[in-house]
């Protein structure tokens, strides 16, 4: 911490209240040695959680069938958003064959940009959320998984399987401070051509952030709030 | 997502010692989250709208309350203020000083509290009453503004000095001495017409024998009021604590007190020590006490101490403002409401500290179980719910400690609640909706009711009023810390 003969308890709260890196001090004109090392070691873990893939292990826990974007290695993914918008012509028939029909909540997941979100999250929110489901009287359809998906290819899913609202719990881009942080993005009715204020997202969803049990909690509600009021994104009421 | 900026309606009313006092205020709620967190709501305004003129609490005799005229009071004032019973969203009663310890006060503080609305609370405890008064006075607001300054707030009623101490709008402490304008009564011609038999034993261990019916000088009297302002300002300014001074203590009383930078004196003396003049034994009797007398003694042992004074925003209406604008909280973003017949009053909160070891292993069953037998031995079988238990100290809930948690409430609420028809469950982590749905799905219909809410500021020991939800699920909570020193 820098070093403050004045207000030093005015320097604390202010480090209280965010967990960026603030008043860490400097050596000359460049950062001390211990935090220019936690930089590049927080750095390295975002980069990790994005080229990174979800393991063996989480599938075989969940069972989710895998779907796949066009986008085959993360560097296209990263270079071609448009691409991680579409699902393969395998994707798009292993779900019109596989997946429930025009199901009331239809979840998909996805990693995103951080594949870490989906392997630290997915183990509290999606259950609170099938727990949020059953308290609202809301049945739900065959989730699966999307890999490297973008939010924007649920209105291709939303074409298919038709579902009244959809809710796609997919990886952030990391930070320095988490790497490990989830969105919920929820849509009444998505179809091609669904503009982005007609979507509606709970981020930051991660253990020093939006607790996830509650996170999953509240996205019940908010999806009841859309079937009941018929609309979503900046047109809903909560 | 639209914006919520809603307002509600507060009322205060403080039944001190020698006056009673009401206020109505409003509070505006507004949703502070950005459109992508979990939406959460605050209190962002407390205003006062309306103050009734001070009134000598109505007393049938020293040991009883005269309720009924106080409610007469209360309806003209009602009338004054242009509001009725229906515009009443929450609010406080608080009965202060030495009208607590009357033979009826816990009767009659309900029955107002019921009287002025369907969610006005009733409320006592010293050092509620501190905290309140030092909200109200301002001292709060002014130890924000003055960063790592001690502020003190002593509030002088009738009976009692209340004091509290605030560093950075934190209130780091309180401390209440039995001190106060009305301890002894007496007439234009300085005869004794009363005194609370509380402060008789310091009087006698300081020499001063006074009974009712005698009658004392302006000199004497003078003596009497510096004794006990140097025992309060020795006391709390740390410099001398005899025996004495302990004969005035109202238990318990702080293992130690911070130093002092600002002091700032509200309450009735501390009106009169705006203004404190040379005075004749007449004009210092004119309330029928020694009030002006010890608020003359105050500021001259302030004034030669050269200690630092500053006058409040709010003097003799210190502890209603705080009353009415600063009792009620709204509970945190997220909860469950199913069902509940508002509001739920006077629920006793029974904690359950649970440590993050416990939760991995078989303890935490007996834990729960050793707390609700606890709670079933403290609170009267008859009430529905009993109790509120409090989850704390859980520092990651994942859903695999949820359902450990469920696993355990079922359980317990079925051997030891059976036929318990509400359940309130408060958490201190952020975990009150999923563990409403999560619950509600075990419990599956065996009670009507269930209300899980979160991030409450609550102590073991306190009680809690539920008010009716406003939209958005957003709950008005006060917590109330109900202490009567002599119960009637």
């Amino acid at each position: 911490m820098i070093e403050l003969t004045d207000n030093k308890l005015a320097l604390e709260q202010l480090i209280q209240s965010t967990p960026a890196r603030i008043g860490v001090g400097c050596s000359g004109t460049r950062p001390k040695t211990e935090i220019m090392l936690k930089l590049r070691m927080d750095h390295a873990m975002a980069v990790d959680s994005v080229y990174g893939d979800i393991p063996k292990a989480f599938f075989e826990e969940f069972h989710f069938p895998i779907v796949q974007t066009p986008c085959q290695s993360k560097e296209m993914y990263l270079k071609r958003p448009d691409l991680g918008r579409k699902l393969t012509s395998e994707g798009e028939s292993f779900i019109r064959e596989h997946c429930k029909k025009k199901p009331q909540v239809q979840i998909v997941i996805s990693n995103g940009l951080s594949s870490k979100a989906i392997e630290s999250n997915i183990r509290d929110v999606y259950p609170a959320l099938l727990d949020s489901l059953e308290s609202y009287g809301l049945s739900s359809g065959t989730t699966f998984y999307v890999q490297n998906g973008r939010v924007a290819c649920m209105d291709v899913i939303g074409e298919i399987l038709e579902p009244d609202v959809l809710v796609m719990l997919i990886g952030e881009r990391p930070g320095l401070v988490s790497a490990d942080s989830m969105s919920a993005y929820m849509c009444y009715k998505p179809r091609i051509g669904t503009i982005e204020s007609n979507r509606n997202v709970i981020s930051n969803i991660h253990r020093g952030g939006t607790q996830p049990i509650e996170a999953g909690a509240q996205i019940g509600a908010v999806l009841r709030a859309m079937l009941d009021q018929k609309t979503s994104g900046t047109r809903l009421v909560i | 997502m639209h914006e919520t900026n809603e307002w509600i309606t507060s009322l205060g009313i403080d039944l001190g010692t020698s006056t009673t006092k009401f206020i109505v205020s409003r509070l505006q709620i507004s949703k502070v989250s950005s459109a992508f967190s979990l939406p959460s709501y605050k209190i962002t305004k407390r205003l006062c709208t309306y103050k009734s003129q001070i009134y000598s609490t109505p007393l049938i005799d020293d040991e009883t309350i005269d309720y009924t005229n106080i409610a007469k009071i209360l309806e003209r004032e009602y009338e004054e203020a242009g509001i009725t019973l229906d515009d009443v969203h929450t609010g406080a009663v608080i009965i202060t000083g030495e009208t607590a310890n009357k033979k009826n006060a816990r009767i009659a503080v309900n029955q107002l509290a019921e009287r002025a609305g369907d969610f006005v609370v009733a409320t006592a405890g010293a050092e509620l009453e501190s905290l309140l008064a030092g909200k109200g006075s301002g001292a709060q607001d002014f130890s924000i503004q003055t960063p790592n300054q001690v502020v003190a707030n002593i509030d002088i009623g009738g009976g009692t000095a209340n004091t509290a101490f605030f560093l950075n709008g934190e209130c780091i402490g309180t401390a209440t001495l039995r001190i106060g304008g009305r301890l002894i009564r007496l007439n234009p011609a300085g005869f004794v017409k009363g005194m609370a038999d509380s402060f008789k034993p310091w009087l006698e261990e300081n020499g001063f024998l006074v009974k009712k019916g005698d009658q004392i000088s302006f000199e004497r009297i003078k003596q009497i009021t510096d004794e006990m302002a140097k025992n309060l300002i020795g006391y709390l300014a740390q410099s001398s604590n005899d025996e004495h001074t302990q004969l005035l203590y109202i238990d318990p009383m702080p293992q130690s007190l911070p130093t002092v930078h600002t002091w700032m004196f509200s309450g009735g003396v501390g009106e009169l020590m705006k203004n404190s003049e040379r005075m004749t034994l007449e004009e210092g009797t004119r309330y029928g006490d020694i009030g002006p007398f010890l608020a003359t003694s105050l500021n001259q042992l302030m004034k030669r101490s050269s200690f630092n004074v500053l006058s409040p925003k709010q003097t003799v209406r210190a502890t209603v403002i705080g009353a009415g604008t600063q009792t009620t909280e709204i509970s945190g973003s997220t909860v469950f409401i199913q069902n509940g017949n508002f509001p739920i009053r006077n629920v006793p909160v029974e904690k359950v500290h649970i440590q993050n070891e416990e939760l991995e292993s078989d303890q935490l069953d007996h834990i729960f179980s050793e707390t609700i037998k606890k709670g079933l031995s403290l609170h009267s079988m008859g009430l529905d719910p009993a109790f509120a238990l409090y989850l704390s100290g859980i520092d990651y809930c994942s859903y695999e400690k949820l359902k450990k948690i469920v696993n355990i409430l079922e359980n317990i609420y079925s051997q030891y609640l059976p036929n318990q028809k509400n359940i309130v469950i408060i958490c201190q982590n952020d975990m009150a909706k999923a563990l409403g749905h999560a619950l509600s799905i075990r419990l599956n219909g065996k009670v009507n009711c269930l209300i899980c809410i979160d991030q409450i500021n609550i102590q073991h020991g306190d009680y809690i009023d539920i008010g009716q939800p406003l939209p958005s699920s957003i709950i008005p909570i006060i917590v109330k810390t109900l202490v009567f020193t002599s119960d009637a």
